[in-house]
């Protein structure tokens, strides 16, 4: 998978990376989802700004050259999926309650 | 049957989705009969495929059906080779050499391997070790542990033995004795018959094809 | 301000409970007793060589988990029960026969353990003394003793559903997850000579245990917990019980494949196991979003404090511990390099805590308010705080010292050093993994005296208040009723 020279450089900088990447919807979606409860806009805005942020991880990922093609497609698809979660949820929180808290 | 992964995701999530609108007969994803339908659609898609799929792995997880060595593999001379096109080491099996002087037949091999293997349980060595990466981290991997290049290089001569299992037997008989560091390993009490077995699993285990785990084994940086 | 209130007789099942928890805090404590000497003996090696070493405490620090984990979550269940279909649970007798022979089971194995450790390679070892194989070190004794004891729990479970003829959401997918997780125990129960068979099968139990059967009880916890605790309507829990156990179920249960990338099956497990794996964190995301809906529509007031605290800390601590870490090393280009490392317990030891510790403490404070006389609502104090604040800190503590001889194995044994015997022991004498030992070591400790006063706090919470409300009525001449 891996050039023989690369591990190390590619186990340091993958690491540090896929860490923000893992860390970055979570933050993404605490911020989005107290924004939309308190309607406190700035805080939704931040929110996107992490998400924003988690999009330009996986364009550093997609950079370092470390990732084959189906790697490189796959941790796309991961990033699109935990971009859409939080305001999925959000959408689907509202549904549950409205139809269900008289 | 060669399986692409990408297939078989794309077939997961697909069958999953359609059974769950099937089930909910249409409601939308807001609604809780959506979920329900697909908490059921996601459980027996998902098990379905795994069941699958497992079913193909213990065919191919077989011991001589190309991944897993036969029992036998313990008379051979093993080896780590690079394969380009899948870009990590594979072991390689050579000439038949013998194994503690002597040609195990197969079911002596299988045997000897078995009682290698239960006695590693009984002794609980994955509690320190880690076997094909699973286990404890407070001692070394044993995945190529047969390969080390310590056993030649600085066993042998401490103990007195001749070849690589003769070493690697009676150290393992009372490790305290011959420290290679600050961490000692314990005397676990190995009889001489429980030793060799245990050197033949080790052998036996070398030769697995792990898709390149542990990475460049024995290689450090500059060698590869 | 609180008020009290007088507490509904419990059901039989519920005091059945009160005893899970007891024990389960009491092996908790042992859990972190041998953590810590283990611990210690990576600073000393020769600490207690002789007479118990490292793999002897590992091996109790790490069964006591699994134990006491199991023993809150199933108590959980039985505190609930009762109460989810308004009548006494079916076969209680047969419960509490079982419970006492677990309790002594755990206690003989525990001495086993500590006193006989191994045996030789025979299957006898196998069957009376010890398995040897990670999280299922048992030998097959207790293999079928815990067999018996799901049984006769699935059996209550089942039992009092039908008699009530009550058949909730919640209670369907209590027992489909049930009859799940006993089934999957069973496969961990074999000898193969064929170590891939061995760990293939392995997996089944520990992945589809804590990544899957297990995650979908803490949910049923949770709904019950959130009806509880903050009033939250039956037909929302369940709607997010279902979206979560569609998600844990979609993502985990393929993510299975992320423990077969090197134990010699097939190539397309990489590919399979990387993907689903990638995604495991998604339902995660989703429990953090849904915690924080529910609790923030309620602005946080709720009847018990402590156990609010706890089921936010898990939705967070589960994200974190078991998805960032998770994902951090999921990807097999990294695992190759990180797998059986450090970064393993890491992630193991985050994961554990947020994911599974805070439901369980958050079902011991559930319990601990109504085992009084009477009812403090909101129950509260001050120790709660202190004990959250120790360990919290505690594990933090630990898993980052964990990270980083994780990271330092990952680089100088394997990427380096080409994982030879060398190259590990270059790993461990590293300053950057030295320099964690000790740390780790103090941090043990914060979580032990975070544990002593929340053994203190779960004794002692919602007493006091009473005294103080009672003394108060007293003297103003009212009714103390």
């Amino acid at each position: 998978m891996i050039d023989a020279k690369a591990p190390i450089e590619m186990v340091r900088t993958l690491m540090v990376l896929e860490f923000i990447f893992a860390m970055l919807p979570g933050i993404y979606g605490v911020l989005y989802i107290l924004g939309q409860m308190t309607q406190r806009r700035w805080l939704t805005i931040a929110g996107w700004g992490f998400a924003l942020a988690q999009l330009g991880v996986t364009g550093l990922m997609l950079r370092t050259g470390y990732l084959e093609p189906f790697w490189a497609r796959l941790v796309v698809v991961i990033a699109v999926a935990y971009v859409i979660m939080p305001p999925a949820m959000w959408r689907l929180a509202k549904a549950i309650y409205r139809a269900n808290v008289s | 049957m060669n399986i692409h992964w990408l297939e078989v995701t794309i077939a997961a999530i697909v069958v999953a989705v359609v059974l769950a609108r099937a089930l909910s007969r249409g409601a939308g994803w807001l609604s809780w009969q959506f979920w329900r339908g697909a908490m059921i659609a996601s459980g027996f898609t998902m098990t379905a495929i795994l069941l699958l799929l497992s079913f193909m792995t213990v065919e191919e997880a077989r011991p001589g059906a190309g991944r897993i060595p036969p029992w036998t593999v313990i008379n051979h001379e093993i080896g780590l080779k690079w394969d380009v096109e899948r870009q990590w080491q594979v072991p390689v099996v050579g000439e038949e050499t013998g194994f503690f002087g002597r040609v195990w037949e197969p079911d002596e091999a299988e045997a000897l391997v078995s009682k290698g293997k239960m006695t590693i349980q009984a002794r609980n060595c994955m509690e320190c070790h880690t076997l094909l990466g699973n286990g404890a981290y407070y001692a070394p991997d044993l995945t190529r542990a047969w390969h080390d290049p310590w056993w030649d290089s600085r066993i042998k001569p401490i103990v007195g033995a001749e070849t690589r299992e003769e070493a690697m037997m009676r150290w393992l008989m009372n490790p305290p004795q011959y420290p290679q560091g600050a961490r000692r390993m314990p005397n676990l009490n190995l009889t001489e018959e429980e030793a060799r077995s245990v050197v033949a699993f080790l052998k036996w285990m070398a030769a697995i094809d792990t898709n390149g785990f542990p990475p460049h084994f024995g290689l450090t940086y500059e060698q590869r | 301000m609180s008020t009290t209130q007088t507490r509904p007789k419990l059901f039989e099942s519920q005091k059945l409970a009160q005893w899970y928890f007891i024990v389960a805090i009491a092996l908790f404590g042992l859990q972190l007793t041998f953590g810590l000497i283990a611990a210690y003996q990576q600073l000393n090696p020769e600490f207690w060589l002789e007479v118990a070493p490292f793999m002897t405490n590992r091996t109790l620090h790490v069964n006591t988990l699994v134990v006491w984990l199991l023993v809150g979550l199933v108590g959980g269940v039985y505190w609930f029960l009762p109460q989810e279909v308004g009548r006494e649970v079916v076969g209680i007798k047969a419960a509490k026969i079982i419970w006492w022979v677990i309790v002594a089971g755990v206690l003989v194995l525990a001495g086993i353990y500590l006193f006989v450790q191994y045996g030789p390679g025979e299957p006898s070892t196998l069957w009376l003394i010890m398995e040897g194989r990670e999280y299922l070190e048992a030998p097959r004794w207790v293999d079928f003793a815990l067999v018996l004891w799901v049984a006769i729990f699935l059996f209550n479970v089942l039992a009092t559903t039908v008699a009530s003829r009550r058949v909730t959401g919640t209670l369907l997918v209590l027992i489909f997850d049930l009859v799940a997780l006993g089934a999957l125990y069973s496969a961990g129960m074999h000898y193969s000579i064929n170590l891939t068979m061995d760990q293939f099968l392995w997996w089944w139990v520990v992945h589809l245990w804590v990544e899957a059967t297990w995650e979908v009880l803490v949910g049923v916890l949770m709904a019950w917990s959130l009806m509880y605790l903050l009033g939250t309507p039956r037909k929302v829990v369940e709607t997010w019980l279902f979206i979560e156990v569609a998600l844990v179920f979609g993502t985990g249960i393929l993510g299975l494949g992320h423990h077969y990338f090197w134990i010699g099956t097939p190539e397309y497990w990489l590919g399979l196991g990387g993907f689903f794996s990638a995604l495991e964190p998604l339902p995660l995301v989703a429990m953090v979003v849904h915690a924080l809906y529910d609790a923030g529509g309620h602005r946080l007031m709720a009847v018990n404090k402590p156990a609010v605290f706890w089921l936010i800390a898990q939705a967070f601590g589960n994200f974190i511990g078991a998805g960032v870490w998770g994902f951090m090393q999921t990807l097999p280009q990294i695992n190759m390099y990180s797998h059986g490392t450090q970064l393993a317990a890491a992630h193991g030891h985050l994961a554990f805590f947020g994911a599974y510790l805070s439901t369980v403490l958050m079902l011991a404070y559930i319990v601990a308010q109504n085992s009084r006389a009477r009812i403090t609502i909101p129950l509260n104090s001050r120790w709660w705080k202190w004990a959250a604040g120790l360990m919290i800190l505690g594990i933090v503590g630990i898993t980052g010292a964990f990270t980083i001889s994780g990271f330092t194995q990952t680089l100088i044994e394997r990427a380096e050093g080409g994982s030879t015997w060398a190259a590990f022991i270059r790993a461990y004498t590293h300053p950057w993994y030295t320099s964690t030992l000790g740390w780790r070591y103090l941090f043990g400790w914060i979580m032990v005296i975070g544990y002593l006063v929340l053994v203190f706090d779960l004794w002692t919470i919602g007493k006091r208040a009473l005294s103080t409300v009672k003394a108060t009525v007293t003297a103003a001449g009212g009714h103390d009723d």
